[in-house]
């Protein structure tokens, strides 16, 4: 089923920069329900809390490199998490080195995307993980 | 060619705030390399600060900045995984004159709103690329799992 609208969705990058970037990108795809995080260990926090206020998110995007909890830390813990181990999340990276995607897929990511990337390759990735 | 336009301005300033103060770090890690060349943690760390940039440069088709740290990354990170190369001052120089060329490449870029004359930052991208090339046996130039 494709991804609503109105879809809850995390956006979590270090670089708030990069935040608005893919926020104006997801914006132009036509959804309006986008909350921010500046790292894994405060997005952890408002996965959970939203949970708990039962309005979860519905979808997450995540950078990998991070200084706190990085993108990969935080998926393991969503994946090891019995509230969150089916949550659809992408992976945002700068390069496509097959030893970190090998990486990612293991540890489950649903789909990543290399940055830079165009608001058509967003909806593609978007696409392929809500069929 | 200007770049920056009243719809973008403000995205650009957000970048350039945010790029300085990362310049700003790693030129204090720069500092710290050259009188102590052989510290790996130093040069992982630049790595990882500069990695940041690179993203956001690259997704604002800021091509020549985002190569520039492209190249610091991976300097960065595979210099840390070595221990008896003897290029670290040549690289730890190369990475304070990245620092530079990369906060003026900003100034330039802010002050006209075009994208910057290419010959400095060119001219250290082909060093980087020297210097990079010279570490091409190290797979690993991202972060460390």
């Amino acid at each position: 089923m494709p991804l609503s609208p109105s879809a809850k969705i995390l956006v979590i990058d270090d670089m708030s920069t990069m935040r608005k970037i893919i926020k104006n990108m997801l914006v132009k795809m036509g959804h309006s329900n986008i909350t921010e995080a500046d790292d894994g260990a405060p997005a952890w926090d408002m996965l959970v809390g939203a949970k708990e206020s039962g309005v979860p998110f519905d979808f997450v995007v995540s950078d990998w490199n991070m200084p706190g909890l990085n993108g990969l830390d935080l998926l393991k813990k969503i994946r090891s998490s019995e509230d969150f181990k089916k949550l659809p999340f992408l992976m945002v990276t700068a390069e496509a080195e097959q030893s970190n995607v090998v990486i990612a897929v293991k540890a489950g990511v649903s789909n990543f995307i290399v940055k830079p990337f165009s608001v058509e390759t967003l909806k593609e990735k978007i696409g392929k993980i809500f069929k | 060619m200007k770049i920056i336009n009243s719809d973008n301005l403000e995205l650009f300033e957000e970048f350039n705030n945010e790029s300085v103060k990362i310049f700003s770090e790693l030129e204090i890690i720069a500092e710290k390399l050259e009188a102590d060349p052989q510290n790996n943690n130093l040069f992982e760390s630049y790595g990882q600060k500069v990695d940041r940039i690179m993203g956001a440069a690259y997704s604002l088709e800021l091509k020549s900045l985002g190569r520039l740290c492209e190249l610091g990354k991976n300097l960065g990170y595979r210099v840390s995984q070595t221990q008896d190369r003897g290029n670290r001052d040549i690289v730890c120089a190369l990475l304070f004159e990245l620092v530079e060329i990369g906060a003026q490449y900003l100034e330039q870029l802010m002050d006209t709103g075009e994208l910057p004359h290419a010959e400095e930052i060119e001219a250290i991208i082909k060093k980087l690329e020297i210097a990079d090339n010279q570490y091409s046996d190290i797979q690993r130039k991202s972060l460390k799992m």
